[in-house]
C-alpha cells in the first residue's frame, strides 16, 4: 500500500451515501413539519378530564369495603374483628355512629369532611378516609 | 489482529473519546430546562452507524455513558441510566432508519428519529423506574419540539462530517505500516 493510498473502512452497508446528499431531503422536511404541528397541537387547550372528586373510603380489617359519595346521605355498617361498626353520612360529612370498641375514640372523633381527614378505630380495625380522586399532578420533575 | 482491525479499533476509540467529550461538554452548558440537551454526541453515533453499523454504535453509546458518568460523578445515578437507555434507544432507532429508510430520510431526518427515540425511552424509563406514574407523558409536547430542534442540529453536524468523510478513505490514518 503506497503512502498516498488511504485505508478503506470495512463494513457499512452503503458507505458514502451521504457524500452528495442535500441538507434536507423532502422526507426530512415532511417529518419536521409534521412534528412541529404535532408538538404545537399538544398544547391546544383540551377539555379538562374528570375534575377531582371527593370520596369516602372505608376499610375494615385491612380490606376496602366501602367507597361512598359524600354528597349522598347514607347510613351503614361494616364488620370488624370485634363486631359491627356503624357510620352515618350527612351533609357531606361522615361520623362513626356506634362502635364495639372499648375506648370509643372513633365515635368521639365526631364528623369529618375534608380530604385527608381520617377516623381510625384501632381495636375494631376500621379506617374511614376522605380522599380526592383523579390523576395527581406533579409538583415538579427533576433529572 | 490485522491492520484493518487495528485501524478500525483506533478510529472507533477516537470517536468514542470525541462522543464522551461532547457528552460531558454539553452537560456543562447551562440551559433553561434541566432535561434540555442538544445531544451533539448523537452525531457521533450516527457517523459510526453509517461507517460501520449498529453493533459498533451500541458499543460506543454504552462506553459514552460510562465515560460521561464517571467524568461527571454521576455514575450509576438516575441520570446515568437515562443516558444509557436513551443512547441505546437512539442508536438502534437511527440504525433502523439508516438500514431501511435512508432513501426517504437524510441525516437530519435520521437524527430527528433518533432524538425522538431517545426522549421516548427516557420518558418511559422515568415513568417506569423513578416516578411510577404516567404523568410525565404530559410533557411529550415539549419533548417533540426539543427532539426536532436537537435532531436538526445534530443531523446537520453529522451530515457535514459525512460529506467530508463519507466512510471510505478516512484520511486520519494514512495506510503506512
Amino acid at each position: 500500500m503506497s503512502s498516498t493510498q488511504q485505508m478503506e473502512i470495512s463494513g457499512g452497508k452503503r458507505p458514502g451515501r451521504f457524500k452528495s446528499a442535500p441538507l434536507l431531503t423532502p422526507g426530512d422536511w415532511c417529518l419536521a413539519v409534521f412534528l412541529l404541528a404535532a408538538g404545537v397541537l399538544f398544547y391546544v387547550p383540551r377539555p379538562k378530564p374528570a375534575p377531582n372528586e371527593t370520596r369516602i373510603l372505608i376499610q375494615a380489617d385491612g380490606v376496602m369495603v366501602q367507597n361512598l359519595n359524600p354528597a349522598k346521605d347514607a347510613e351503614g355498617s361494616v364488620q370488624g374483628p370485634l363486631g359491627v361498626s356503624s357510620y352515618e353520612v350527612s351533609g357531606g360529612r361522615i361520623r362513626m355512629k356506634h362502635s364495639p370498641c372499648p375506648n370509643q375514640t372513633c365515635v368521639r372523633m365526631g364528623k369529618i369532611d375534608r380530604p385527608g381527614d381520617m377516623i381510625v378505630c384501632v381495636p375494631n380495625r376500621v379506617v374511614i378516609r376522605i380522599v380526592k380522586t383523579g390523576d395527581a399532578d406533579l409538583d415538579g420533575v427533576t433529572f | 489482529m490485522n491492520r484493518q482491525a487495528i485501524h478500525k479499533l483506533a478510529l472507533l476509540s477516537l470517536l468514542t473519546a470525541a462522543a464522551g467529550v461532547l457528552f460531558v461538554f454539553e452537560s456543562l452548558v447551562p440551559l433553561p430546562l434541566p432535561w434540555m440537551r442538544l445531544g451533539l454526541a448523537n452525531a457521533v453515533t450516527l457517523i459510526v452507524i453509517v461507517w460501520w453499523g449498529v453493533k459498533e454504535a451500541t458499543l460506543l453509546v454504552i462506553a459514552r455513558a460510562f465515560i460521561g458518568g464517571l467524568l461527571l460523578g454521576r455514575f450509576l445515578d438516575p441520570g446515568f441510566f437515562l443516558a444509557l437507555g436513551g443512547g441505546v434507544a437512539s442508536a438502534w432507532m437511527m440504525a433502523f432508519v439508516v438500514r431501511f429508510f435512508s432513501r426517504i430520510w437524510g441525516c437530519v431526518g435520521i437524527s430527528i428519529w433518533g432524538a425522538l427515540a431517545k426522549n421516548a425511552a427516557q420518558l418511559s424509563l422515568v415513568s417506569l423506574l423513578y416516578m411510577r406514574s404516567t404523568a410525565v407523558f404530559n410533557m411529550a409536547g415539549i419533548f417533540i419540539i426539543l427532539s426536532l430542534a436537537a435532531g436538526l442540529l445534530t443531523g446537520l453536524a453529522a451530515l457535514f462530517f459525512l460529506r467530508r468523510f463519507p466512510g471510505s478513505g478516512i484520511p486520519f490514518f494514512p495506510g503506512r505500516p
